[in-house]
């Protein structure tokens, strides 16, 4: 049922889940240099994606239904 | 067959034992209005008259019992007990001995609650392990409820608020009525079916038992147990609890509740990513100052930190073997200049100059020639004789020879 929405989409928590491994990832005495510095662009990647991701615009309120033929129709609230 | 004739006491053991085989008066459930009731002090047992139209039935609830009850009795209350039938000796009469006590009409529904309930919990519907985790932060939250309650106005206003950059997907339904339960149901499998949802908010605002009923269904609580999308439970007040509750993955007092819980506040978000910001930067300036620091390490300790270390070690090493050179070299002359003072010691010793030393003295003539024999010279020779520390000019005034060696005897006789 979620095999399209797992697919390497990004999520603000996927987001956050992997800037907290980063984080804790560059606390280990034994990174590497060059992995040290992959991983810190990697994590301002991300946090340009997760603000960018706030910064979208406004979410409309939706209202799923289901028409007489039993598909599912989403139409805007409002 | 002869009549036997039984004690009062006999008898009553009779029924009471008669009482106890019968299964369905022994843990029974029995329905009906309160009369009489008396709560007796100072012992707080509850006696009253349970009763329908035709008849009655005298009831005890003791204290223990009846503490938990939740409520007070009064005349004229219908109620729903659950206890047994037994006699009580003393008077011979048939009580009701009341275990649980709650008011009827609800009674009913109180009943298929608690059996549902312990259904479903023994089924593994409940089971912590079976909740799935709520997303921290959803960006697509669907709500299953009327289109048309108070709970909607409520969880719109305040998901608006707190992050109004959260779809939400209203998905409509009755909440309470015959069609309710099947249509929360067909509402939580349309939400499955959509699939770009995060989160699940199924509730309602509050209302009576009755009202809140479609949430204490079987087919609700299965429809939220095989939700693959994690629910939260939003049904009725804070004191309400549904079993939609219990099978819910988490359970939200109230709907408002529900999207205080479950809807992120945009600028804590927004704060949170700072925060990340400044740990990352933090964390990376942590690693190069270690890397910089183990560079600077690794340069004191080793021959990059002076280039002419190398060399001066060489150096140094250099001197120390001409230093040791030097020194054996006069070790080794000393050393022959000591034999070479042994041995010219031992040459002295046997010089004839020092035998003069000792007393003795050598003769010349005077041509230099050493005198061995008297003979050699004759009287008014000069003759020069040689002592250890000079030399005397002297003239032979005579000359006496000693008996040749064959007569050394009478020589030694002489004196």
């Amino acid at each position: 049922m979620k095999k399209n929405s797992d697919k390497e989409a990004f999520t603000f928590d996927k987001g956050i889940e992997r800037l907290e491994q980063i984080i804790n990832d560059l606390d280990q005495n034994h990174v590497q240099l060059e992995q040290a510095l992959e991983l810190f662009g990697e994590g301002i990647d991300l946090i340009k994606q997760c603000n960018g991701l706030l910064d979208s615009a406004k979410a409309k309120v939706k209202v799923l239904l289901e028409n007489g033929k039993g598909e599912l129709v989403v139409t805007d609230q409002d | 067959m002869t009549e036997k004739i039984l004690t009062v006491s006999e008898i009553n053991r009779e029924i009471n034992d008669a009482l106890k085989k019968h299964n369905g008066l022994w843990n029974c459930w029995v329905t009906g209005e309160i009369s009489n009731f008396k709560d007796h002090i100072p012992s707080g047992h509850w006696y009253f008259t349970l009763k329908d139209k035709e008849a009655g039935i005298k009831t005890v609830m003791f204290k223990t019992r009846n503490l938990t009850a939740g409520f007070q009795p009064q005349n004229g209350m219908k109620v729903l007990i659950r206890g047994s039938i037994r006699l009580y000796e003393k008077d011979g009469s048939v009580q009701l001995y009341a275990e649980e006590i709650c008011p009827s009409g609800l009674g009913a529904l109180y009943l298929a609650f608690e059996q549902l309930k312990s259904r479903l919990a023994a089924e593994g519907l409940f089971a912590a392990e079976k909740k799935k985790p709520i997303p921290r932060f959803p960006s697509r939250v669907a709500i299953v409820t009327s289109s048309t309650g108070a709970a909607l106005k409520d969880i719109l206003h305040i998901a608006r608020r707190r992050n109004p950059l959260v779809s939400l997907i209203i998905i409509p339904s009755a909440v309470q009525g015959e069609a309710a339960p099947g249509e929360i149901v067909r509402a939580i499998q349309r939400a499955n079916h959509y699939g770009e949802i995060d989160l699940l908010i199924v509730g309602r605002g509050g209302g009576s038992l009755e009202e809140l009923w479609a949430f204490n269904t079987e087919e609700v609580a299965r429809a939220i147990a095989a939700s693959s999308i994690p629910v939260v439970s939003a049904v009725g007040h804070e004191v309400d609890y549904t079993i939609a509750d219990f099978v819910a993955d988490l359970r939200a007092p109230t709907p408002s509740a529900a999207a205080e819980l479950v809807i992120p506040v945009l600028n804590e978000l927004k704060d949170g990513i700072r925060y990340y910001e400044e740990k990352l930067t933090q964390r990376i300036q942590n690693v190069l100052r270690t890397k910089r620091h183990q560079v600077e390490e690794l340069m004191s300790n080793s021959a990059l930190a002076r280039p002419g270390w190398r060399v001066e070690q060489s150096r140094q090493n250099l001197d120390y073997l001409s230093t040791r050179l030097v020194e054996r070299m006069t070790g080794f002359l000393t050393e022959k200049n000591d034999i070479l003072r042994l041995l010219s010691a031992k040459i002295d010793l046997l010089s004839p100059l020092n035998i003069l030393g000792r007393g003795y003295s050598l003769a010349y003539d005077t041509e230099g020639k050493l005198i061995k024999t008297v003979r050699q010279a004759a009287p008014g020779d000069a003759l020069s004789v040689r002592l250890s520390d000079g030399t005397l000019i002297c003239e032979v005034t005579d000359t006496e020879r000693f008996q040749t060696s064959s007569d050394s005897n009478v020589k030694r006789g002489l004196p």
